[in-house]
């Protein structure tokens, strides 16, 4: 069977770089395409962390396009990225000096290439704020049905992290994530609160660190900044965001998903970058007169901890 | 002990009914006064329903039933679908017209905090119009209030928009006076009410056999027409009265009040997102109901029946 080919669209970032690990470590999927966008840094950072991270594992066949350093609309914000991803977007491990360099090409061009050169439909995988794909979708109709799917991280169905709102992907720009959800292509929304059901605990690590390889140690420098900020609101357990969007293309049964009409809160005093999804059953959805509203989005409502954490395990474990 | 002065109100409703039926029959409680207010029905139709339950209820004529807003504070009246004909189903309670006070709700409330003395207590299970009217009309009132029990809002889903419940939703600029005043305020949303279904079969087993037939007519009259589903307000008021029914954080809640798909919703501040993202303590922490016990529900059902028994 012939793999499937993913770009990743990704702000490294801590969980950015265990979800570019799984997608690495996976027989399944063919990393077509990495490209970068501002977020839990700026892009300049996220950029050469992305660099950093191919270099390691020996993967700089793959080409990095840097992608947008702003949002749609307005500068970004550093601080949210910095208080949980550290200074350079990816405290902890040290590597060694940069050799690779992204291709000099723009992020959203290199998207539309390898769609256009590749037989079977492409996934986008966007691991960060959705600035590159917004600018494809707008730049490139002609290639939207040539995209399988959007398995994406970010949202929230309830709680939101950055603000009691709003999940800190589509914080940064709610408006290209309305583009993208208005798009028509099919997604599967991993939001802030599904990845919460994937359980990583201080076992998980400890086993991670036991397997003596490159991923392992990786991994481990990076649990010992990722793990910060959970401990700080008191959480026993830690969620790796972004590695669930590629778990996904793995082994989708991993999760269970509610097919409904998502829409972006754009204006919101105490909403704006809220996903806001109509989970209501459809009794109440009629009698309320939302029925109509098409159904744009593969909500993510459930996902199996034991399963995702395995999973995680293994790729750490057979990437060497 | 002296008993602890409230203010209920309401805008009767199949659960407000029991609501009222629960607080007017425990004993920590003195009910002063029943304030009406557009939601399940019109004013019109509330308030006569109000007037019918009293009578039902043989409510002290000491207790001041009083009319509130006929609209909402800006929002357009809209109205919930789902008490029937009524407001009660399809039941209609006569009551003594000429008992209705004729002082506007908000006033009665202004009048009853001062006579309480720092005491009074707020239960509010309609939107929150006639509460948003007297902390706007009284900018002393917070002071003089004790707390706010509201049911209303939710930390999941909610019913009139995907994530606003219908009493905070319908008037939303009024929650936010509310939940912003500064006055204590616990919050018992939709989060909490699938847990304490109550089928007609299963309230009339809580029912004693000497219960005031009319009483017993009506109550299984209007289970049978909300066919088990939870009774919203009822479980509010439960809350006030059984320390352990409910269990509560204290939480950052804001109100949305300037999206258009948001509007109403009750955004918790369930990850303390302002204290670590912005190095700001969520000012208006509101105790928010987290989950709640049935068994301790059904409990005081059978309790409360046993003073209605005249």
């Amino acid at each position: 069977m012939s793999r499937i080919p993913v770009i990743i669209d990704t702000d490294p970032g801590h969980d950015d770089a265990f979800a570019i690990m799984m997608a690495l470590a996976s027989d399944k999927l063919e990393v077509k395409a990495v490209t970068t966008v501002c977020g839990n840094s700026t892009v300049e950072n996220t950029t050469k962390n992305a660099l950093n991270i191919l270099s390691l594992f020996d993967r700089t066949d793959i080409p990095v396009a840097m992608g947008r350093g702003d949002p749609m609309l307005g500068k970004l914000d550093r601080n949210g990225g910095k208080r949980v991803h550290g200074e350079s977007g990816l405290e902890g491990p040290v590597f060694p000096p940069l050799q690779a360099k992204p291709v000099d090409m723009n992020a959203v061009d290199l998207i539309a290439k390898v769609v256009k050169e590749s037989e079977q439909k492409v996934v986008l995988a966007p691991l960060g704020p959705l600035c590159n794909i917004a600018a494809f979708v707008l730049s490139y109709p002609e290639l939207l049905d040539r995209i399988e799917m959007i398995s994406m991280m970010g949202g929230n169905t309830f709680w939101g992290n950055v603000t009691p709102g709003a999940e800190y992907n589509i914080y940064v720009d709610p408006e290209s994530a309305q583009v993208v959800f208005q798009s028509g292509i099919p997604i599967v929304m991993h939001s802030i609160n599904s990845v919460h059901l994937g359980k990583v605990s201080d076992k998980d690590i400890e086993q991670w660190r036991s397997f003596h390889n490159k991923a392992g140690k990786f991994a481990d420098e990076m649990m010992e900044i990722y793990t910060i900020y959970p401990k700080k609101i008191g959480s026993k357990f830690y969620r790796i965001c972004d590695a669930h969007a590629i778990a996904y293309l793995i082994d989708p049964s991993i999760f269970t998903t509610v097919l409904t009409h998502v829409e972006v809160d754009l204006c919101g005093q105490f909403t704006r970058g809220r996903t806001v999804a109509d989970l209501r059953d459809k009794a109440t959805k009629k009698l309320n007169g939302a029925a109509d509203k098409p159904d744009n989005c593969h909500v993510v409502t459930d996902v199996d901890s034991d399963r995702f954490v395995a999973l995680l395990t293994e790729s750490i474990r057979t990437l060497g | 002990m002296s008993k602890r002065p409230v203010l209920f109100d309401s805008d009767p409703g199949v659960d407000d009914f029991f609501a009222w039926m629960l607080l007017q029959g425990a004993d920590q409680f003195e009910l002063k006064a029943v304030t009406t207010v557009p939601g399940n029905a019109t004013l019109d139709v509330v308030t006569r329903n109000a007037l019918g339950i009293a009578r039902l209820f043989h409510t002290p004529d000491s207790v001041r039933i009083a009319a509130g807003s006929p609209r909402h504070m800006l929002r357009p009246l809209e109205l919930c679908d789902v008490h029937g004909p009524t407001g009660l189903g399809t039941l209609e309670l006569e009551g003594d017209k000429d008992r209705l006070d004729k002082k506007h709700a908000w006033d009665v409330l202004y009048e009853e905090a001062v006579k309480a003395q720092g005491q009074l207590e707020i239960v509010a299970v309609g939107p929150l119009t006639n509460l948003g009217i007297a902390f706007f009309k009284y900018p002393e009132l917070p002071g003089m209030i004790k707390q706010i029990t509201v049911m209303g809002g939710s930390t999941g889903i909610g019913n009139m928009t995907p994530f606003g419940e219908a009493n905070i939703a319908h008037d939303p600029h009024a929650a936010s006076i509310v939940f912003s005043c500064g006055v204590p305020v616990t919050m018992v949303g939709l989060n909490v009410i699938a847990p304490c279904r109550m089928t007609k079969e299963q309230m009339e087993e809580l029912m004693p056999d000497d219960l005031n037939p009319e009483v017993r007519r009506v109550c299984l009259n209007l289970a049978e027409f909300r066919r088990g589903i939870p009774l919203c307000d009822a479980i509010t008021v439960a809350s006030l009265l059984d320390e352990e029914f409910a269990e509560f954080q204290e939480l950052g809640v804001d109100i949305e009040t300037r999206s258009p798909i948001s509007e109403g919703m009750t955004v918790v501040d369930m990850m303390k997102s302002k204290q670590f993202f912005a190095d700001e303590d969520a000012p208006n922490k509101v105790r928010v109901a987290m989950s709640t016990n049935p068994q301790r529900y059904f409990a005081l059902f059978r309790e409360m029946f046993r003073h209605y028994c005249h």
